[in-house]
C-alpha cells in the first residue's frame, strides 16, 4: 500500500513521467515496427535525449520504449512476414497465416492484448521481487561486489550466441575498455594517450550507442529496402470474451516462460518466444492448427515478450547485472543520471525508483491506448523510403551523442565503437559480453583492490566473506551449467546436421 | 582466410599491444599490491590465451573455401565504409561549417548514398530536417551545437 502511495506521490512530483511513458511507448512501437531496429537500438537512439531530462522521466522513457518495441515488432511480422524485432520471429508463423486468411486486424489485436497481459504480469513480478533482492544486497562489503561482478561476468557464457570462446574474448575486451582512464586506487592514468577527454574513462553510453545504433546503421547500408505495408489491412480488432477465454492457457504459458527466461541472463527475446510457442502447441488440444493461423500461436510468444520486457529488468535493477541488450541500455540510462543499479539503488534513489515503477504501470495503459491509436501513423512512417529514415537516424545519432557531453571527441568515440561493433558482426563475435565487461569492469577492479587493501593482501578474504563466497559459488554453478548446455547444444546441432 | 582464424589472430595482436601498453603504466606512489597494471596484464593474458585457443582450434578444423556469402560481406563492408566517411567528415567539418549546414549535408549525402535520387524533395527534406534538428536540440533542449565560423565572420564584417 505504501509503495502505491509512493508511486502516486512520485507522479504528482514529476508529471513528466506520464509524458515519458507515453512518448517512450509510442517511439518503441514505431522503432520496433522498423525491421532491423531492435528494442535495444530504439532505446539507444533515445539515450542522448534522456540526458537533459529528470532522472525518473529519463528511465521511464527508456523502459517504456522497451515495452512498446516488443509489441511494435509484431506489426511487420503479421503484415509483411518480416519480424521487426528478433523476439517477434515466432509471431510470424501464425500471425502472417492469419493475415493471409484476411484476419490481419484480429491478429494484431491478439498480439496487442497478449503483450499487455504478459507485461502486466511482468510488472507485477518486477514490483514484487526487485526490492527484496536489493534488500539482501544491502549487506554487501567490497568483497561481495567482487563476487557480484564475477557472477555478472559468468553471464557471458550464456549470452555468447553459439561461440563460448568468442564470448569470453568479447567479455575480456569489454574489461579492457573499462580500464581506460584514471586508476581507481592510485590515480595513475591508464591508456589515456594523454588525451584529457579520456581521463574519466570511456562512458558506457558511448559504447552502447556505437555498437547498437551505429553498427545497425552500417549494416543497413547493404540490406534491401523494406517491404511496404498496405495500411488498409490494418484495422486492429481487440479480442472478444470468447477469444480471450481461448487464449488464456497460451498466455499463462507465455507469462511463466517469459518470467523464467527474463530472469535468466541471455535468455529473453527470441528464445523465450519460441519456447513459449512450442509449449503452447504442446499443451494445445489442436496442435495441428499451429502454423496455419492459430491465435494461440500469436498469444503465447507475445505474452512471453511482454513479460520479458519487465522481468529482464529484475536482475539489472536489483543486482546491477544486465542480462540482455535492452537491460544494458536501460542501465546506461541510469548511469547517465549518476544512479548505479544494484544494492544501493533503492535506498539512495528511493523517490526516483517509485517514479520508475509508476512509469512502468503507466506505460501499460500507454501501450493499450497507443497500440490501438497509432497503428496507421506507425505504418505510414515505416513506409517512408528507407534512405530517408536511415539518414535521419544518422543525423539523430551525431546530434545526440554531441548533446551528452558537448564533445566532438565523444562523437568520434561512438563512431569508433560503431566500427568495432560492425567488425564484431563480421567476425560473428557477440556484443553483449563486451557490454557486460564495460559495465562491470570498473566495479570488479575497484572493489577487488579495495578488498585486498582492507585485508592486507589476503586473498582468502573473498572466500571468508559469506556473501562473496555464495556469489562466487553461484557464478561457478552458472558457468558450469552454461558450458554444459553450450556443448550439449553443439552436440545436438552436429547430430541434426549428420541426420540431415 | 577462415573467419575464426582471423578473429584469433586479431585477438592475439590486441592482447600483445595491450600488454605492452600495460607494462608502461607508471606504478604511482600510492600503489597497492595489485597495482594499476595488475588487472590489465591479467586481461591481456586471458585475451591472448582465448585467442590462441580459437586460432589453434581453427587450424585443426577442415578448411572452408571462401563462399559467396563472404564475398557479399566485402561488398557490405565497402558500403558501410561510406557511412563512416560521412560521419567522420561531419566530425571534422562541423566546428567550421556549423551544425545546421552540416546536419543538412549529412541528411542529404546519407540519403543519396543509400539510394535516394538527387531531387527537389530530397533537398527540401534535408533543409527541413536540419531545421527540425536545430529546433529540437538547440531551441527546445538548449544544447549548444557547434556554430562554426559564422558568428566570428559576421562579427568581423560588422567591425
Amino acid at each position: 500500500m505504501n509503495e502505491l502511495l509512493d508511486m502516486f506521490q512520485a507522479v504528482a512530483r514529476t508529471p513528466m513521467i506520464i509524458v515519458a511513458a507515453f512518448a517512450g511507448t509510442a517511439w518503441g512501437i514505431v522503432g520496433g515496427a522498423m525491421p532491423g531496429v531492435s528494442p535495444s537500438i530504439a532505446m539507444a537512439l533515445l539515450l542522448p535525449f534522456t540526458y537533459g531530462a529528470d532522472p525518473a522521466s529519463a528511465v521511464v522513457l527508456l523502459a517504456s520504449t522497451y515495452l512498446g518495441a516488443e509489441y511494435g515488432g509484431s506489426i511487420p511480422a503479421i503484415l509483411i512476414r518480416t519480424p521487426g524485432t528478433n523476439s517477434a520471429a515466432a509471431t510470424v508463423l501464425d500471425g502472417y497465416a492469419m493475415k493471409e486468411q484476411g484476419k490481419a486486424g484480429e491478429a494484431l489485436g491478439i498480439s496487442l492484448y497478449s503483450t499487455l497481459v504478459g507485461a502486466v504480469f511482468g510488472v507485477l513480478m518486477l514490483l514484487t521481487l526487485t526490492q527484496p533482492l536489493a534488500q539482501v544486497a544491502l549487506a554487501f562489503q567490497p568483497q561481495s561486489y567482487v563476487g557480484l561482478g564475477i557472477l555478472g561476468l559468468s553471464v557471458i557464457a550464456s549470452c555468447s550466441e553459439g561461440s563460448l570462446i568468442k564470448g569470453l574474448m568479447a567479455g575480456v575486451i569489454g574489461l579492457m575498455i573499462a580500464t581506460v582512464g584514471t586508476d581507481p586506487v592510485t590515480g595513475v592514468n591508464r591508456f589515456t594517450l594523454d588525451h584529457p577527454d579520456l581521463l574519466s574513462g570511456i562512458p558506457p553510453i558511448l559504447v552502447m550507442i556505437g555498437v547498437y545504433a551505429i553498427t545497425n546503421l552500417l549494416e543497413q547500408t547493404s540490406t534491401p529496402p523494406w517491404v511496404r505495408t498496405n495500411s488498409n489491412e490494418a484495422r486492429l480488432k481487440i479480442p472478444g470474451p470468447l477469444m480471450r477465454a481461448r487464449l488464456r492457457l497460451s498466455q499463462v504459458i507465455g507469462c511463466i516462460i517469459g518470467f523464467i527466461e527474463g530472469l535468466t541472463p541471455g535468455g529473453g527475446g527470441a528464445i523465450s518466444a519460441f519456447i513459449s510457442y512450442n509449449e503452447a502447441r504442446r499443451w494445445s488440444k489442436t496442435p495441428e492448427e499451429f502454423g496455419k493461423g492459430a491465435p494461440e500461436g500469436i498469444a503465447a510468444p507475445e505474452a512471453s515478450n511482454g513479460a520479458v520486457s519487465a522481468t529482464a529488468l529484475i536482475p539489472m535493477l536489483g543486482l546491477g547485472i544486465p542480462g540482455s541488450n535492452s537491460a544494458a541500455v536501460l542501465l546506461g540510462g541510469f548511469l547517465i543520471h549518476g544512479m548505479t543499479p544494484g544494492p544501493l539503488l533503492f535506498t539512495k534513489h528511493a523517490d526516483i525508483m517509485s517514479g520508475f515503477y509508476a512509469g512502468k504501470v503507466i506505460s501499460l495503459l500507454a501501450l493499450f491506448v497507443l497500440g490501438y491509436l497509432i497503428l496507421r501513423p506507425c505504418i505510414w512512417l515505416v513506409n517512408r523510403p528507407k534512405h530517408y529514415l536511415m539518414s535521419f537516424i544518422l543525423a539523430l545519432v551525431l546530434s545526440g551523442v554531441y548533446a551528452i557531453h558537448g564533445s566532438l571527441f565523444h562523437v568520434g568515440i561512438a563512431i569508433g565503437f560503431g566500427v568495432i561493433g560492425y567488425v564484431f558482426k563480421i567476425l560473428a563475435m557477440p556484443m553483449l559480453p563486451m557490454i557486460l565487461g564495460v559495465v562491470l569492469g570498473f566495479m570488479v577492479e575497484s572493489n577487488y583492490r579495495r578488498a585486498l587493501v582492507l585485508s592486507d593482501g589476503d586473498y582468502m578474504t573473498f572466500i571468508e566473506e559469506p556473501i562473496c563466497a555464495g556469489l562466487l559459488g553461484l557464478a561457478v554453478v552458472f558457468l558450469a551449467y552454461s558450458i554444459i548446455r553450450h556443448y550439449r547444444d553443439a552436440e545436438k546441432a552436429k547430430q541434426t546436421g549428420l541426420t540431415a | 582466410m577462415n573467419r575464426d582464424l582471423v578473429t584469433g589472430l586479431m585477438g592475439l595482436a590486441l592482447a600483445i599491444a595491450y600488454y605492452l601498453a600495460a607494462s608502461n603504466i607508471a606504478a604511482g606512489q600510492l600503489a597497492d599490491d595489485v597495482g594499476p597494471d595488475g588487472l590489465p596484464r591479467i586481461y591481456a593474458w586471458l585475451l591472448g590465451g582465448f585467442s590462441l585457443v580459437l586460432a589453434v582450434r581453427t587450424l585443426f578444423q577442415k578448411a572452408v573455401a571462401t563462399s559467396a556469402g563472404e564475398v557479399s560481406e566485402v561488398y557490405a563492408a565497402k558500403r558501410a565504409l561510406g557511412i563512416i566517411v560521412i560521419a567522420a567528415v561531419y566530425v571534422a567539418a562541423v566546428p567550421f561549417v556549423g551544425y545546421p549546414l552540416m546536419i543538412a549535408a549529412v541528411i542529404a549525402t546519407a540519403a543519396l548514398y543509400q539510394g535516394g535520387r538527387l531531387s527537389w524533395p530530397l533537398a527540401l527534406t534535408s533543409v527541413l530536417g536540419a531545421a527540425a534538428f536545430w529546433y529540437v536540440f538547440v531551441y527546445l533542449l538548449h544544447i549548444a551545437q557547434p556554430e562554426g565560423i559564422w558568428p566570428e565572420l559576421i562579427e568581423r564584417m560588422r567591425a
